[in-house]
């Protein structure tokens, strides 16, 4: 075993989780002839005691019984709101009828629903659905990072019904046009696509969030890296910012 | 009562059934089961006992609202749960990274750590040790989000790579490679603490916390 070798097994030698007994013998014989990888060693022996020392000191550590208590108060407000979760057993007609008109109300929404998401994707044009690709998920997108990825495919068909009205909420005022780096708008407005203000990993958790137009001085495109031609400094542009719920700014957009 | 002693040899996957029927037995016993794990998770990965708080409440209401989503086809429960908390952790992160001055956090932190590692018998010996271990719990702290999670699951919740993978939602070969250089940043940073602190100087951590 060489000194390359000893490192991508360092870590598991410390923490006891080292492959097999030839790796460790292996380890060993390196440890008794290199003295960099001994002190090596030594160090992750060390981080290894501070990690267990410090899982320790939090083992006790426990939700305040408060959370407990909402919890439970949720709990039992949603099993009130919504009785046929609770109850097992469908005891009566009306009970049977009240069924029959929420499967009715909830086909006529989908019905509606659907409709509307076909007319809109046919008065979308390809352009724009380029153009959509490039800027920050919309809100309800987000909504899904709430659960790990492995329920995210369950409810893949719907969801794309509902981006497509989510998006063509987003883009209401844009009409056709095949631009590469813009959406042109219903009048005259020309949109460019949304620039990140936060990390894109922020984007990714943003959960929600909605479009404020402002207007700025032209001055403000230098701090965020775009060109500007100083002789036009002191002229205002509008834009479009994207604020989260959490009320920070996360992407902008230029608007002419 | 008897409910909850009932409950306690129960699978998570079958109390949740349980929940899904309304058993407020059910639903309180899965919550005493897990609710520790959830909360030390976020309470590591924050470093804040209200965030921690926060996550334990959210991740138990998504479990109660949308529990029907859990497929144990694809993890344990104890797994989806840890994803669940990950996701509101991070935006947890993100929001106080934007919107909270540093200062504060820090004095909040050492509020709660005083109080909760102070014990009596070895004053010294106790302070030395709750140094060292703060020391750990800031560098940890201070790693990247994708980094310190791997070491709060591997190595405080003690999970193996495969449940970290199923909780991270990630490949097994990502939370090694990404644990592993996690570890190789922390050791960096404690022997970085130490070369800076003269009184500390020599001395072991193994030695301090033993």
């Amino acid at each position: 075993m060489n000194c390359r070798e000893f490192e991508t097994v360092a870590d598991d030698l410390a923490r006891d989780r080292a492959p097999d007994a030839a790796t460790r013998k292996s380890a060993v014989s390196h440890l008794e002839n290199c003295a960099a990888c001994a002190r090596r060693l030594a160090d992750e022996k060390s981080l290894e005691a501070g990690l267990r020392a410090l899982a320790a000191s939090y083992a006790r550590r426990e939700a305040p019984p408060r959370v407990e208590a909402a919890l439970l108060e949720t709990f039992r407000e949603q099993s009130k709101a919504a009785p046929a979760r609770a109850v097992r057993e469908v005891p009566g007609f009306s009970l049977r009828l009240r069924w029959v008109a929420a499967a009715a109300a909830a086909a006529a929404i989908l019905l509606i629903f659907a409709l509307s998401a076909t007319r809109v994707a046919e008065q979308t044009p390809p352009g724009d659905v380029q153009a959509r690709k490039d800027k920050p998920a919309p809100p309800e997108e987000k909504k899904e990072k709430d659960e790990p990825a492995n329920k995210r495919d369950q409810k893949a068909p719907p969801k794309k019904k509902r981006l497509v009205l989510l998006q063509a909420g987003l883009n209401s005022k844009k009409a056709a046009r095949n631009r590469p780096a813009t959406d042109q708008g219903a009048g005259d407005e020309i949109a460019t696509r949304f620039l990140p203000l936060t990390s894109v990993d922020s984007l990714e958790h943003m959960d929600g969030g909605q479009l404020v137009r402002v207007e700025m001085p032209r001055s403000a495109l230098v701090s965020l890296g775009l060109p500007m031609n100083i002789e036009r400094a002191d002229e205002r542009i509008k834009a479009d910012v994207l604020i989260g719920n959490d009320g920070v700014a996360r992407a902008i957009r230029f608007v002419r | 009562m008897s409910a909850m002693i009932l409950h306690s040899t129960t699978s998570d996957e079958d109390l949740l059934r349980l929940v899904s029927t309304g058993d407020e037995s059910a639903f309180t016993a899965l919550y005493r089961r897990r609710q520790g794990a959830i909360y030390r998770f976020a309470l590591h990965m924050s470093g804040s006992e209200s965030v921690a708080e926060d996550v334990t409440q959210e991740v138990f209401i998504a479990l109660m609202r949308n529990g029907d989503r859990y497929d144990p086809l694809k993890g344990s429960l104890s797994a989806y749960l840890y994803g669940i908390a990950r996701n509101h952790v991070l935006r947890h992160l993100e929001r106080e990274r934007s919107l909270v001055p540093i200062t504060e956090r820090a004095d909040e932190e050492e509020s709660f750590t005083n109080g909760a590692f102070i014990v009596e018998g070895d004053p010294l010996g106790d302070l030395t040790r709750n140094e060292m271990i703060e020391t750990v719990r800031q560098s940890v702290l201070a790693l990247p989000a994708h980094y310190r999670e791997a070491v709060v699951l591997c190595d405080l919740h003690e999970m193996s790579y495969e449940e970290a993978a199923a909780a991270l939602d990630c490949a097994v070969g990502t939370v090694r490679s990404r644990l592993h250089r996690a570890r190789a940043l922390l050791v960096e940073k404690l022997r970085a603490t130490r070369q800076a602190d003269p009184a500390s100087n020599g001395k072991s951590l193994t030695r301090c916390i033993a």
